[in-house]
């Protein structure tokens, strides 16, 4: 950088132990291990709360992200529900053919909602249970009835 | 998120190294994109990883241990809550003793600090004889009145440079100033400290 006469150069300046070793001296010994290890406790324990802020920001994210995506799957799962519900209720007889809507019938249909509210609608109106119409859309919750649909055809 | 990589890795963060002195484990911007979710884990291996630096350099700003404590722990916190806009393509290290220096300067400037008292350790010297012990304590008082003359930036400047062995390109992206201000400062800083030992070299 410079010589002792003061002149400036671009180069990197040399170091100087000596004045190191001042300085060193001057500043005292660095600060302990155990001291160290305090302030680092007391930087951990402000923090926690801005941590714990920060962990619940991204979890919100992350759903934020995935929410499009797991309605868009839901409703194709209800949808899906709906359509072998109203395939298989036929032949098993709990709610009579003319009350749900046929598969060839539902083919006739526009979009899967409107199904999905013709399959409810008309149900309803035959006087079938709630629990007659929730077996119609998802099956009953033995399974057993997705075998016998599957052999019946 | 505690997993036994992250424990081991604190484990391994020894207290006062530096990103200089021994390989990291987990490389800083890791640590940083892992901050940025919330894992205090990476956090106190950031932590643990600068702290003895920034301890010494806030010591340097402010005179005095415990003032320089509270600049650490300040900073740490404004690095945490400002973690969201660095640009992890640059490194960590310059931009959060940046803050660090900064908020030094400011809390200097703003409120009064506690009186100075550095801790002094041995004077380099072979005194052995009163006279010598004599001539060592005028010695020592002369060098520190110098030292504590210097502005804060000079200081910083020749204290990183000749004690910890930073170059000129890494203190200018500490302070924030170009390497030729880094320079000046430097031999403005030399100069003074130079004249406050000649008389006994």
């Amino acid at each position: 950088m410079n010589d002792e006469r003061g002149v400036m150069s671009l180069s990197e300046p040399e170091r100087d132990a000596h004045l190191a070793r001042a300085i060193r001296a001057a500043e005292g010994p660095p600060p302990s291990v155990a001291r160290l290890e305090l302030l680092r406790a007391r930087i951990a324990a402000a923090a926690a709360a801005l941590l714990e802020a920060r962990r619940e920001r991204a979890w919100w994210e992350w759903m934020t992200r995935w929410a499009r995506t797991e309605v868009a799957l839901a409703v194709a799962a209800t949808v899906l529900a709906a359509v072998i519900g109203g395939a298989t209720t036929g032949g098993r007889g709990e709610i009579s053919a003319d009350t749900v809507v046929t598969m060839s019938n539902a083919g006739r249909q526009t979009t899967a909602g409107a199904r999905l509210d013709s399959v409810v609608t008309r149900a309803f109106a035959v006087g079938a249970s709630s629990e007659q119409v929730m077996n119609a859309l998802v099956g009953p919750a033995s399974g057993e009835w997705l075998l016998s649909a599957a052999v019946a055809r | 998120m505690c997993t036994a990589q992250n424990a081991m890795t604190a484990a391994r963060a020894m207290v006062g190294s530096t990103a200089s002195d021994d390989a990291p484990v987990v490389d800083d911007r890791e640590l940083v994109d892992r901050v940025k979710q919330g894992d205090a884990t990476a956090y106190d291996v950031l932590v643990r990883r600068h702290l003895a630096r920034a301890t010494m350099v806030a010591r340097r700003l402010l005179g005095n241990v415990e003032d320089a404590e509270d600049l650490v722990q300040e900073a740490f916190i404004r690095a945490l809550n400002r973690i969201s806009t660095f640009d992890e393509s640059r490194a960590f290290a310059p931009w959060f003793f940046r803050l660090l220096i900064n908020t030094g300067i400011n809390a200097r400037k703003a409120r009064s600090l506690r009186a100075a008292e550095p801790e002094r350790g041995d004077f380099p010297s072979r005194a052995a004889n009163p006279l010598e012990l004599a001539e060592r304590q005028e010695l020592r008082d002369r060098f520190i009145a110098a030292l504590s003359a210097l502005p804060p930036r000079q200081r910083l400047v020749v204290s990183m440079f000749e004690v910890d062995g930073l170059s000129t390109a890494e203190i200018a992206e500490a302070l924030g100033i170009s390497r030729e201000t880094v320079r000046w400062h430097h031999h403005q800083a030399r100069q003074a400290l130079r004249h406050a030992l000649a008389a006994f070299r």
